[in-house]
């Protein structure tokens, strides 16, 4: 297990965070980065393409309710939700010698790697417990409520357990989900809580070697 | 002094405790650490085997200038194999292998009784409950813990005689001629940093064995306490490279071994070893390396214990396992 972590220290320690914060008007999505680092310093927050939301679904008393995407940045949600789940379709990337390109590997001279993104980030305010089905995504099967408890996940592509993924804490993995898609992760810092999972498949055409999941659960544990 | 010698084979039996599994060793570079003597609570893999090999040198102190019977050297090898039945519950098998000298030239060698033992490993995560097959870094830092039970075979030669026809002392045979039995239990904190504690305690009991001439002996029981600090000291991450540095503390209470039902003098007592070394992990291998020498003695009859336990000037241990 931890070789394969190890693979992954440098993909997860230099990407980006995609956060929901409470503004005054709702919830907002940021991206950038949410905690201080010895890379980055602060917290900072990047430009995104609305454009590239690819869903807005609002969990609320049990019922799954999509949103549209106003495509305006920042992306505000105003509709009160229990659980909030954004995902971004980021689209192709290729590593080529002469830099990465924001295109299909067949799209590309001499490509040395090429993986299509999506990301996605889920915001918990009252804990339904119950997956929205879509994607990757995290759930969290209890309520942990300040630093030092456990946030028990079941991690699910398309509603079903999957085995294997990565899960980060702090920018740092910390296990992989089992074969029944369970993985637990220990609270160490109090206030918005990022834990990050990501899964890396084969792509299914030339356009691509591989498909890169990620996934970004946010919750609030008291300072 | 002969009857020193009947301790002598004893202490190294309940050395088979699955201490040194490479179980993190295979992945490495986090997690707990494994002590060299103090059984670690990691059980193996569902499916996965351990290759183990362990060799524990004994040098014993003499008590005359003179080239007698006294016990020079032991050589204590142990070869082993294990297999994870499920996340929690391992079995291991061992053949040990001992030759035994002394200063004047006898020596005994050749495969010991074999050697079966299970252990059970659960963990405190919210209540008890059995090790499962995922752990993140952490739910390793829970406290983990491990109960085990071992079986010897009379499978030793415990008849040997020799050059003249007289059977050795029974501290010098290569088998119990009986069963014996031991259970016990292990304790692991890892602190999420790197350190490590652990900690195993044992109970070791030998069934009466009549002997071809008629004497009986019956080995005193043993009671083992073992703590251990390990410190994360080097890794690689792209060697997957650790090393971890080992202090431990080891306590053995030997009681009074029984000839013909008569408690016998000369045996027993109660003996605290440090243990220091070095453990690596690379790969899918784990090796190590300690010296264990006794720090505090309260022998029965120190005078007369030449040879047993408390009296070595010195043991080296080292054990290498693999898991594949």
């Amino acid at each position: 297990m931890k070789r394969l972590l190890l693979c992954l220290v440098p993909l997860i320690a230099s990407a980006h965070d995609l956060w929901i914060k409470k503004v005054p008007q709702g919830y907002q999505l940021n991206y950038g980065h949410l905690h201080i680092t010895q890379t980055h310093g602060g917290q900072k927050i990047m430009p995104y393409d609305p454009e590239t939301i690819q869903s807005i679904i609002c969990h609320k008393d049990g019922k799954v309710e999509s949103i549209e995407n106003p495509k305006h940045y920042p992306l505000v949600v105003t509709q009160k939700c229990d659980e909030l789940f954004i995902t971004m379709d980021h689209g192709y990337f290729t590593k080529t010698p002469y830099g990465t390109k924001h295109l299909p590997k067949n799209a590309v001279k001499m490509p040395l790697k090429s993986w299509y993104s999506i990301e996605s980030v889920k915001r918990v305010e009252k804990n339904s417990k119950e997956s929205i089905g879509h994607g990757l995504e995290i759930v969290l099967l209890n309520n942990p409520t300040e630093v030092g408890d456990k946030a028990r996940l079941l991690v699910l592509f398309d509603g079903k357990p999957i085995q294997g993924v990565v899960v980060a804490y702090g920018d740092k993995p910390r296990g992989q989900s089992g074969a029944d898609g369970r993985v637990n992760i220990r609270i160490k810092q109090p206030g918005l809580q990022n834990i990050k999972a990501t899964l890396r498949q084969p792509c299914s055409d030339e356009k691509c070697d591989e498909m890169v999941y990620t996934t970004t659960l946010n919750i609030e544990v008291k300072e | 002094m002969k009857k020193a010698l009947l301790s002598m084979t004893l202490s190294s039996v309940a050395l088979f405790a699955h201490h040194g599994v490479a179980s993190l060793g295979v992945a490495g570079l986090e997690g707990p650490g494994a002590p060299i003597e103090t059984t670690s609570s990691a059980t193996l893999p569902e499916g996965k085997m351990l290759g183990y090999m362990k060799l524990d040198y004994a040098s014993y102190e003499k008590f005359t200038p003179a080239r007698d019977d006294e016990t020079d050297t032991s050589y204590y090898w142990m070869y082993g194999l294990g297999y994870g039945f499920t996340s929690y519950l391992s079995g291991y098998i061992f053949a040990p292998y001992y030759t035994k000298q002394l200063e004047n030239g006898d020596e005994t060698s050749g495969f010991h009784d074999i050697n079966l033992m299970g252990v059970v490993g659960f963990k405190y995560d919210d209540g008890f409950l059995l090790t499962p097959s995922n752990e993140s870094l952490d739910d390793l830092e829970d406290w983990h813990f491990t109960l085990f039970a071992n079986v010897s075979l009379p499978t030793g030669n415990s008849e040997l005689t020799d050059r003249n026809g007289v059977r050795y002392d029974a501290g010098l045979q290569l088998g119990f001629g009986e069963p014996s039995f031991m259970i016990g239990a292990s304790a692991t904190k890892w602190f999420g940093n790197n350190w490590t504690f652990t900690a195993d305690t044992s109970y070791n009991t030998f069934l009466e064995h009549r002997y071809n001439d008629g004497v009986k002996v019956k080995f005193a029981d043993e009671t083992r306490l073992n703590t251990a600090l390990s410190y994360k000291l080097y890794t690689h991450a792209q060697k997957k490279l650790r090393i971890d540095a080992n202090f431990e503390a080891n306590y053995l209470h030997l009681g009074r071994d029984k000839e013909n039902g008569v408690p016998q003098i000369a045996t027993g007592g109660d003996i605290l070893y440090n243990t220091a070394g070095f453990r690596l992990f690379y790969n899918n291998i784990s090796a190590a390396i300690g010296l264990k020498v006794p720090v505090w003695t309260q022998l029965n009859e120190e005078a007369l214990q030449q040879g047993s336990e408390g009296k070595e000037n010195y043991r080296i241990i080292f054990s290498f396992s693999t898991l594949f």
